[in-house]
């Protein structure tokens, strides 16, 4: 364990070196983060224009619904995505051997060493909406309501690791596998609102199916004191059952790992 | 006519491998169907604007058809060829490439049609009480104002494609436009249902007519004079941006230098 953290540290050092090169980058990046959240805010404003409350939720509760979005899009494109398009290339062109080769856990070197700073600029921005829409509601979360926030936004980032582990996994069957991550990328946009305002059938479809409710919808429900707290133990457990059953998934498929030379 | 017949013909048989069309369809269809939901729940104590469910149903199918006919996305295969210098072979070709995108834009539209008319029979199955305009002449009017709205987004794009020539990062401007289109045309909100100060305003640019004025042809919102003077002002706007798109063109060429040119 400790082994691996250290050479995790070692993967992200490097990265930030280089990627602190291009400094001018992060301001425009920074920049292009501001525009899906102003946008987002847009046609939330029109909704709320013409309806105080949208699925139970006001406009200013609904703002951290777009910070919680925001955040689990950053940290996605910050330390998921650039591990994807690398550990599918790999698979498509029998490189993978040089990886799974190392002295080291083969999963945490294919799927976790890969990260693009850049993008922590919409991390930012989101927690920035969080505070501006408690601020304009003029509510101080508890202490309590505070640390089970803090515990699911990781446990909604272990979900979100293992389904794309999934989904990449089958890159070992199906060689092409993008079109998978796309789908994936459908059913985030629905967390971009409060999931009360789907209907029956998707709402118990994005909570137990493809549970994207747990990353945007309850945490913000949650830090509002709007759901029961026992919440935060239903995503510990998603994202544990999840994360055994991908981790799992992987060590099978990778026996099917035919490399280019074998 | 016939360089565009066979440059649409090669670009055809690509597209039908093309993997990014899957992620737009895709998105196409998402943005819209989570909008719909969201009016979907706020109609349910009655009816917002001049929409009560159905006519939300009526409104975003017809959306996303019109998205689908006339949507663009070659600017990624521009913003890659100008920047490698693939540009230069078109160049040489006795062909404006400004042929040549518009017919790779367009070789995607009979495949989209093919599927969003089973589609759209499905919706009409499922869902009782829709409402299109379907008789013969708002057909005709509508298909027209459907060439009209196509041209007018394929030179918009083509243009911001060509401020390539100056800046690397001409699909980040994109990005911008993408945010104004999305908002602005009625792609997302019908526009009527903007407060009516943001209304007035948009009447005026040209993202109405883009995605809005076809909408609500299709819808039967829109009297047949009404129709055809949209159409007419369409292709105003499609001739002011075709102008300014060649002045455009002819100073980014004088700049252009991709490898080996």
């Amino acid at each position: 364990m400790k082994k691996h953290l250290k050479i995790l540290a070692i993967y992200y050092r490097a990265a930030l070196l280089t990627q602190m090169e291009y400094r001018a980058n992060f301001g425009s990046s920074f920049v292009l983060s501001l525009v899906w959240p102003l946008w987002v805010f847009s046609l939330l404003s029109v909704l709320f224009y013409h309806s105080p409350s949208l699925g139970g939720w006001t406009f200013d509760e609904a703002i951290l619904v777009i910070g919680l979005y925001d955040i689990f899009i950053g940290l996605q494109e910050t330390i998921l995505a650039p591990n994807i398009t690398q550990v599918t290339e790999h698979i498509q062109k029998g490189t993978l051997d040089f990886v799974l080769l190392k002295p080291a856990n083969g999963q945490i070197l294919a799927t976790i060493t890969a990260c693009n700073l850049m993008r922590l600029s919409d991390v930012i921005i989101g927690f920035g909406l969080i505070g501006y829409g408690l601020f304009r509601m003029g509510h101080v979360p508890t202490l309590m309501q505070v640390a089970t926030f803090a515990v699911m936004i990781p446990a909604g980032m272990v979900t979100v690791y293992s389904i794309w582990l999934l989904l990449t996994t089958m890159a070992f069957w199906f060689v092409r596998v993008e079109n998978f991550g796309e789908v994936f990328y459908a059913f985030y946009e629905t967390g971009r609102f409060p999931i009360s305002i789907y209907n029956r059938w998707l709402r118990l479809f994005l909570t137990y199916i493809v549970p994207i409710a747990f990353l945007t919808t309850f945490p913000a429900a949650t830090l509002l004191g709007k759901l029961p707290l026992y919440f935060v133990l239903g995503s510990v457990a998603i994202a544990g059952i999840l994360f055994y059953a991908s981790s799992r998934f992987w060590n099978y498929a990778i026996r099917f790992y035919s490399s280019a030379s074998s | 006519m016939k360089r565009f017949a066979a440059e649409f013909r090669a670009s055809w048989n690509l597209m039908i491998e093309y993997r990014i069309m899957v992620a737009i369809w895709i998105l196409t269809i998402v943005l819209p169907l989570i909008m719909l939901a969201a009016w979907l729940s706020i109609a349910e104590n009655g009816p917002v604007g001049a929409y009560d469910r159905t006519s939300f149903i009526s409104y975003y199918l017809a959306a996303l058809v019109v998205r689908n006919m006339t949507g663009m996305w070659f600017i990624w295969e521009m913003d890659s060829e100008l920047r490698l210098g693939a540009l230069s072979f078109r160049l040489l070709k006795p062909m404006d490439p400004i042929v040549h995108y518009l017919a790779y834009a367009c070789s995607s539209k009979p495949l989209r049609l093919l599927i969003l008319v089973p589609l759209t029979i499905a919706v009409f199955l499922v869902v009782p009480g829709l409402k299109w305009a379907l008789d013969p002449l708002s057909l005709v009017l509508f298909v027209a104002s459907l060439a009209g709205a196509l041209m007018i987004l394929f030179l918009m794009q083509y243009t911001i494609g060509l401020f390539g020539f100056w800046i690397t990062r001409s699909l980040s401007v994109n990005d911008f436009w993408f945010f104004t289109y999305s908002l602005a045309s009625g792609y997302l909100v019908p526009l009527d249902l903007f407060p009516p100060a943001v209304h007035d305003v948009l009447q005026f640019l040209p993202f109405r007519y883009t995605m809005s004025f076809p909408v609500e042809i299709l819808t039967g919102r829109l009297a047949w004079g009404m129709s055809l003077q949209g159409i007419a002002i369409q292709w105003v706007w499609v001739v002011g941006i075709y102008a300014f798109n060649r002045w455009v063109w002819r100073r980014g060429l004088r700049r252009y230098s991709a490898v080996g040119a």
